[in-house]
């Protein structure tokens, strides 16, 4: 009980109402329970997503750099080996000359069969072992070749008839001698010295022309210079490398309960909304929703997968709108505060922006093996995350829009596909470009005037690649 | 003027809960420890937030999500400060939203530049039950009952009712002044109308 005189009315009124209580139904804790653990998984989803972005960005440029490094490194080390090598073919020049002049020494014989194996050995390993990553120095690699052939016509002129007859024999041994062989070879040799009157500088030759015709071609046929192999080799490690591009859409957004807009069906609630004893008034109904438009942009990075595939990430900004028609804004002390928006006054075109922060990732296969003009179909998945938006919701009963983004699935998992012709692809930026489809997997909302109505997306789509060549 | 809180911290010593270990395992998002500090406060902060509304059940939907508000902020509360205190700001300003957003409100909810009106200087003795004054607080018109609760029950002042509600610092004086009226004179109709009740049953 409380007595209230006017003097201390607040105080009174106050008073009073601090042991007001009133206990809570227990629906409200359920109900609590649960949009604390909504909001928590919210939650979680953004992190992951941005972690998600992280990760890849921070992935994509590690891969990048290691790659650029491990090139530089392979090329190094390549090219310190050769270097080595013309010198130590240069000392075994001088040790042949003299093993030419000494003549039937077996020692040198087999030391100068050795050298040339580990020669061998060091360099296969060395290209072997580049496989897929590096770039081979084509310069330095043709040097050494043109070296080795000048070494060669030095040490053939005194026995140019022997080795001229042996020359086939090499030739057909698959241009690759197997290092191993040698010590087989040299025994096979070492027959023939029986019989030539002055075989071991001979074999001696022709082992040191072997060891360096099998140095050029077991690490990817140096020798042949002009057919120029390093630079197939080269090419193909290429094709392995991730290549950054940057990537632009336009077109339209549409909107729908299927894929392509099918099915827009205007709010199912509005029609049927009944004011409170308002039978006969069917209340307002929205303006229907039309797609407009859309736009995404963004960068990526891709890789060859195999001959014809390609395996592609990225990230981008996306926008949609849509247009609804409302009426004039009502500006009231609240009103103003909220956006709402008469339906029925001075009717005019709304639109509704969507902005979108999305990972795509994609498989592009080559439908023709066409080099001039390579075609390619894509098809991949998208996970976006919406940032902002300024969409109108709509309320049938008084018939009001007005902005609540809290009834929109902030993340949506997406499909897309597209075809794409590849312009200049000889160049270092070639430019792919065809017809591009997003569907929206995910629902736009669960309520309100998106229920159920999924995004898609159709455009063109340009992309830039950024190759090093 | 503006309440603290402190009766509810004194409520939770009471009831001998270990205030600061029960705020350590809500931020830690133990639910058990959630419901009960919700336990705890909701009965008083229905009682806030019915004074705010039209409806038990629109009461109980502005708690739902004040408290969600609560366990989510909860890390910006500064353990210095009153946790009672505290939500019941929260408690408050979610009615507030709720009033400028739901449509039943909505129109309700006007502020119309009013010419001052003097503050009643009458004096009537009234006997009233707690409950029977809040029913009578949200009988007023939704403008009203705003400024009245914020006024004369949280204590804000002129100043600040005017910020939080946009609206002129003139408008809340007069729309105060013409709720007290309107509250007082209904209290004395509802205490005549008890005491003859009363004085029927004798």
């Amino acid at each position: 009980m409380a007595v209230m005189e006017t003097n201390n009315f607040e105080k009174n009124v106050q008073e009073s109402m601090d042991g007001f209580k009133i206990p809570p139904s227990d629906s409200v804790w359920n109900n609590v329970e649960k949009k604390i653990a909504k909001k928590k998984k919210d939650k979680r989803m953004i992190l992951i997503f941005f972690f998600l972005i992280l990760f890849l960005l921070s992935g994509g440029f590690w891969l990048f750099n290691s790659i650029k490094n491990n090139t530089k490194f392979q090329n190094n080390q390549l090219s310190n080996v050769l270097k080595k090598e013309s010198k130590t073919t240069n000392n075994n020049d001088s040790y042949l000359d003299k093993a030419i002049i000494s003549s039937g020494n077996t020692t040198q014989k087999e030391n100068s069969a050795n050298v040339s194996k580990e020669k061998i050995k060091s360099l296969s390993t060395i290209i072997n072992n580049k496989k897929g990553v590096s770039v081979i120095n084509s310069k330095l690699a043709n040097k050494s070749a043109k070296r080795a052939i000048s070494d060669k016509n030095r040490i053939v002129s005194p026995f140019q008839n022997e080795i001229l007859s042996n020359k086939k024999s090499i030739e057909n041994e698959n241009n690759t001698v197997n290092p191993n062989n040698l010590a087989e070879k040299n025994s096979v040799h070492g027959n023939v010295k029986e019989k030539n009157a002055n075989p071991d500088s001979g074999i001696i030759a022709r082992n040191k022309m072997n060891a360096d015709t099998s140095l050029k071609n077991k690490g990817g046929k140096l020798i042949t210079i002009e057919n120029s192999p390093v630079k197939k080799i080269s090419n193909k490690m290429q094709k392995r490398k991730w290549t950054f591009g940057i990537t632009f859409s336009g077109g339209t957004s549409i909107i729908g309960e299927e894929p392509l807009g099918m099915n827009n069906t205007v709010y199912p609630y509005a029609l049927s909304a009944l004011g409170p004893g308002l039978v006969n008034n069917p209340g307002y109904s929205p303006s229907k929703i039309k797609g407009s438009a859309a736009f995404i942009g963004g960068i990526f990075i891709e890789k060859n997968i195999s001959a014809r595939s390609k395996i592609s990430l990225g990230i981008s900004y996306k926008y949609y709108s849509l247009l609804n028609e409302v009426g004039s804004r009502i500006d009231s002390n609240f009103a103003s505060y909220l956006g709402f928006y008469s339906p029925t006054n001075n009717v005019k075109t709304y639109r509704n922006n969507f902005h979108y922060l999305e990972i795509p990732i994609s498989i592009k296969f080559q439908l023709f093996k066409s080099k001039t003009l390579p075609v390619y179909w894509d098809a991949g998945i998208n996970i976006s995350q919406l940032i902002s938006s300024n969409a109108l919701q709509f309320t049938s009963n008084p018939g009001l829009y007005y902005n609540d983004n809290s009834l929109f699935n902030k993340t949506q998992i997406g499909l897309q596909t597209g075809f794409s012709i590849i312009l200049f692809s000889s160049t270092k930026n070639p430019v792919n470009i065809g017809p591009y489809f997003i569907y929206n997997a995910s629902k736009l909302a669960n309520e309100g005037l998106y229920d159920k109505k999924h995004f898609s997306f159709v455009g063109i789509r340009t992309e830039i690649l950024f190759e090093k060549k | 003027m503006q309440r603290n809180g402190k009766n509810y911290c004194q409520h939770i010593a009471m009831h001998q809960m270990d205030y600061h270990q029960l705020l350590k395992d809500c931020l830690k998002q133990k639910p058990e420890s959630q419901r009960m500090l919700y336990e705890h406060f909701a009965p008083q902060m229905l009682g806030v937030c019915f004074r705010y509304t039209k409806s038990v059940s629109d009461a109980e939907e502005v708690l739902q999500e004040g408290f969600v508000k609560v366990f989510i902020r909860l890390k910006q509360f500064k353990k210095e400060g009153e946790l009672g205190g505290w939500i019941r700001k929260i408690m408050v300003n979610t009615a507030l939203n709720y009033l400028k957003t739901n449509q039943k409100y909505r129109y309700e909810l006007s502020f119309d530049e009013m010419p001052l009106h003097p503050v009643s200087t009458e004096n009537p003795e009234v006997i009233l039950q707690t409950k029977e004054l809040a029913e009578l607080i949200r009988q007023l018109p939704t403008g009203f009952q705003t400024v009245f609760n914020l006024h004369a029950v949280e204590g804000y002042k002129h100043v600040e009712i005017a910020s939080m509600l946009g609206i002129s610092e003139g408008t809340s004086r007069s729309q105060y002044a013409r709720a007290r009226i309107l509250l007082i004179e209904w209290i004395e109709k509802f205490s005549i109308k008890e005491k003859n009740g009363r004085y029927g049953n004798k």
